[in-house]
């Protein structure tokens, strides 16, 4: 058993502490409980209920070409309707696939009214993926799969950052949301890093522990999420 | 029989009156400080949304706190933001001249309030929300709703995401300035 002792603490914020029901139809969970590993720190790419605007890794090229929106993939200009499946459904409707992505610009970046890059990821410039060790062997194999909870930033939040605009991190429907500055900071840091340890915790913990005893497995740094407290603590190992 | 009948009316009048009184406090208590609560802070928006465009800057928002000082818990954004469960962080800002929206003012919620804000009330003080075109695909997060106040000024408005919109709960009011 390691002692670990808190260095660092970032708000976040999770699913709410019980399911209910969104405005989409689509239900909101909680963020589930237990410990992680990380698998991978990478731009998410939606292909299933979000498929359309984060069907898009974050960053890509785009322009407005005679009035159709244009995607920089793989070195070519391409357009968004040609993308995927959700977005082909508007194949005939180019007007209105470009009136839907301006107004998106224009809604998160009133200073920059025209597109240039793909902002509108749900999953933002980052997303950190992990996985429950059943086996404890640090690795993703046998049955084990990337939980459906990441810790992510949210397209308004990118935009209120890169606009110095105060926000509020949003309730999300299991994942947990961070702030851009400080997933970078995390990342950048070591904090959050490929084989590093997630914990979340209860939502009925009102308190952040300050040291901890856990098996750090010969890692560094763990990262602990208190849902019900809206924060996240991370802890060096000793 | 007739005294039985009556002593049973009586008890149940008696019971319903008792139940009543017992109840009605903590419930007239509960409603008045949400009432409250709520009703200072539209008033607070409503207020932010008369201020003239010259006055969509920290002196012109410091001015008009002054009225809400001892009402509500306001600051202005200092540049520093943590999670903030208290206060009610005030912050103007400009647009360039490429924008549509010359100003806003946003008003960031704290959960304290948020608990007990939600999108109806902003409707029921301010009018309906704004019919737009549905957005093509969905998004992890609800777009945030708007309500015209008058042709230059709306609010909007960003929430927690919930079944019946009416009943989501506010995290974020923007008073924005159009051209």
């Amino acid at each position: 058993m390691n002692t670990l002792v808190k260095i660092k603490e970032y708000d976040a914020h999770g699913g709410p502490s019980n399911v209910k029901m969104g405005g989409d139809g689509h239900s909101q969970t909680s963020t589930t409980t237990g410990r992680f590993v990380i698998k991978s720190i990478e731009k998410h790419v939606s292909y299933g209920r979000y498929a359309m605007w984060s069907g898009i890794a974050w960053g890509t090229e785009v322009k407005i070409s005679g009035g159709i929106v244009m995607l920089k993939l793989s070195g070519q200009w391409k357009k968004l309707t040609d993308v995927n499946a959700q977005w082909g459904k508007y194949k005939n409707d180019q007007k209105g696939v470009t009136d839907a992505v301006l107004k998106y610009q224009r809604d998160l970046y009133p200073n920059s009214p025209i597109p240039s890059k793909w902002l509108f990821n749900d999953f933002g410039h980052t997303s950190v993926k992990y996985f429950k060790d059943v086996n404890n062997d640090r690795k993703m194999n046998g049955k084990e799969y990337i939980m459906g909870d990441f810790i992510h930033t949210t397209p308004p939040d990118e935009a209120a950052t890169a606009a110095g605009r105060v926000f509020q991190l949003a309730e999300s429907h299991g994942c947990i949301h961070v702030r851009p500055n400080d997933i970078d900071t995390m990342i950048g840091n070591g904090y959050l890093k490929k084989g590093n340890t997630v914990e979340v915790h209860p939502y009925t913990k009102k308190t952040i522990e300050v040291s901890p005893k856990r098996n750090a497995a010969g890692m560094q740094f763990e990262v602990h999420f208190y849902p019900g407290l809206y924060k996240i603590a991370v802890y060096k190992t000793m | 029989m007739f005294f039985v009948l009556l002593c049973a009316v009586s008890a149940c009048f008696a019971g319903c009156k008792g139940g009543s009184k017992q109840t009605s406090k903590p419930n007239n208590n509960k409603v008045t400080g949400k009432v409250n609560v709520n009703d200072l802070f539209l008033t607070y928006t409503d207020s932010v949304s008369k201020l003239p465009l010259n006055r969509f800057n920290e002196a012109g928002i410091l001015l008009l706190n002054k009225s809400f000082t001892a009402k509500l818990p306001l600051s202005i954004y200092k540049g520093e933001q943590t999670n903030n469960d208290q206060n009610i962080i005030v912050q103007p800002y400009q647009n360039n001249d490429t924008a549509t929206i010359t100003a806003g003012i946003i008003l960031l919620v704290p959960k304290s309030i948020t608990d007990s804000l939600y999108v109806g009330d902003f409707t029921r003080h301010f009018g309906d929300l704004k019919k737009e075109k549905p957005m093509i695909g969905v998004t992890e997060q609800p777009r945030p709703v708007q309500i015209d106040v008058n042709a230059n000024t709306v609010i909007r408005l960003t929430f927690n995401d919930n079944e019946k919109l009416a009943l989501a709960h506010v995290t974020m009011v923007e008073v924005l300035r159009y051209r």
